[in-house]
């Protein structure tokens, strides 16, 4: 796996600089122009611009047949299926560390303080990211890596909504009388559950990309 | 002589198309096997089938003896597949290619990787997607032979390559060949090619295997004969490989010339002559 990796990070080597600057930009502009009120939707921005290489990865590789050439190699399909999640997982930490980076250099010049209203934020950011790669990767596997722009469209919309939802949902039960009781709190205990939602749809998204890329033939 | 690849009974279908029918063929050690067809006859597809690209309706694949190529991991390493298009990632150069293959073969070896790369005059700093067709096969040639390999699966290798390049890959083919337990199965439409290198002829056509030999054999015993009708019911059927009509002469291609009745003229073949009858219709 380890090299299956390498191979990814070798292959948007330069554009991901590229991109990490063009999302330092947004980072800088969106925390001067909106302020700390759209902590989570600026690192949202981030980490979106952040991970397009990824899908540019996908794509360079399915052109140039290696994705069909890579199942020669000694991995297994699971192993293939592994790298690409560890690979996109690894990204958008590169893209929440940046942002937090970024944020911290502000605060230090602004009136923005880092305080646990920013975990709430990377939560949900990692919530965000991890949907819209559940959502993206098990859709390349099925209608084919090229159409990758068109999956990434698809997916911002499904990612929005899903992760409103999941937003709305768990702000809504922790204040229903049966989970009353413990006294859940949006800031502290409401980030681990976007976490944990957010593994368990990256995980199903992992279980059903195994399932279609198990039977794909090239 | 122990059999690096046996296929048996092979059969895959793409909805009511047959496009494998009982293909069944081995390389043993120390054979470079010429796998020849025409564009659709079912070499890709064998060779997909083979490597688990596609999954095969019936039929077995045993590699080093053993079946399920994806889940024996290990024997991966031992084998060298080029397609008939570069196939490798085409944003890295050869000198990162080499750095990414040190990491996903255990027995990737650098130092052969960089002798064929000098040999092959191959830039190591461009990007393998600027790649010609022939560099292209060349630097996958390359790969498939820097990793220890035992088994080379080579999908139209020769296919673009200038005649002195094509002599070079030729040659390495025929030193790799040498070594130990190795084998090579070669499909390729350059007869001459099949001609200097292979050991054994497979022939497919329309998803069938019309002829699996020994090529000294074949070139030793074969023959073609034009006969009549009445000539034709002499003949010993148990010869008769193929044939074809011409108005009212038959041409028949028979496996051993020396069981013709008396007074029948065989006709010597070549490499050219035995792929065009055997790859054609009827």
């Amino acid at each position: 796996m380890k090299g299956l990796i390498y191979t990814n990070f070798s292959l948007i080597r330069k554009v991901i600089l590229v991109y990490m600057l063009i999302g330092i930009g947004i980072a800088v502009v969106m925390l001067n122009v909106i302020g700390s009120e759209a902590l989570s939707l600026s690192m949202v921005m981030v980490c979106i611009v952040i991970i397009t290489p990824v899908w540019e990865a996908i794509k360079v590789e399915a052109l140039s047949g290696y994705n069909k050439y890579v199942l020669t190699l000694p991995v297994t399909r699971r192993t293939v299926i592994q790298s690409y999640y560890v690979f996109f997982f690894l990204i958008v930490m590169i893209g929440i560390i940046l942002f937090v980076s970024v944020l911290y250099v502000h605060g230090l010049f602004s009136m923005i303080s880092i305080d646990f209203s920013l975990y709430r934020s990377i939560t949900l950011a990692i919530l965000a990211m991890l949907t819209m790669g559940g959502i993206i990767f098990p859709l390349i596997f099925m209608l084919g890596e090229e159409k990758s722009d068109f999956i990434l469209f698809l997916s911002l919309g499904f990612m929005a909504l899903i992760v409103n939802l999941v937003r709305v949902g768990v702000e809504h039960f922790i204040e229903q009388p049966p989970l009353l009781k413990f006294n859940l709190d949006l800031l502290i205990h409401v980030p681990f559950i976007y976490i944990l939602i957010s593994i368990l749809i990256f995980l199903l998204s992992y279980v059903t990309s195994l399932a279609i890329y198990r039977k794909k033939e090239f | 002589m122990s059999n690096l690849l046996e296929i048996k009974n092979l059969r895959k279908s793409y909805g009511d198309k047959v496009v494998l029918q009982d293909v069944s063929f081995n390389v043993p050690s120390g054979a470079i096997v010429g796998f020849i067809g025409n564009n659709g006859a079912g070499k890709s597809t064998t060779f997909k089938a083979v490597l688990e690209l596609i999954h095969k309706e019936s039929g077995t694949v045993k590699l080093f003896g053993k079946e399920n190529l994806n889940k024996e991991v290990k024997l991966k390493e031992k084998i060298g597949v080029v397609f008939d298009a570069i196939n490798l990632p085409s944003n890295l150069t050869i000198k990162q290619l080499g750095k990414v293959f040190v990491k996903v073969f255990d027995s990737w070896d650098q130092n052969e990787f960089e002798r064929l790369v000098d040999i092959f005059a191959l830039p190591r700093n461009k990007k393998v997607g600027s790649f010609s067709r022939g560099m292209s096969m060349k630097i996958s040639i390359a790969v498939a032979l820097s990793h220890n390999a035992q088994l080379l699966i080579l999908d139209e290798a020769t296919g673009g390559l200038d005649p002195s390049s094509r002599e070079m890959v030729l040659d390495e083919l025929g030193n790799f060949v040498k070594k130990d337990g190795c084998g090579i199965v070669l499909s390729s439409h350059i007869m001459s090619d099949i001609e200097r290198i292979a050991t054994h002829l497979v022939i497919i056509n329309e998803g069938k295997i019309t002829l699996n030999e020994e090529k000294d054999k074949v070139f030793e015993k074969y023959a073609f004969v034009d006969l009549d009708n009445d000539q034709l019911t002499l003949l010993n059927q148990d010869i008769i490989i193929a044939q074809r009509k011409h108005g009212a002469l038959f041409t028949v291609l028979v496996s051993d010339k020396e069981k013709l009745p008396s007074g029948i003229v065989a006709q010597t073949i070549t490499m050219e002559e035995i792929s065009v009858f055997l790859t054609g219709s009827e």
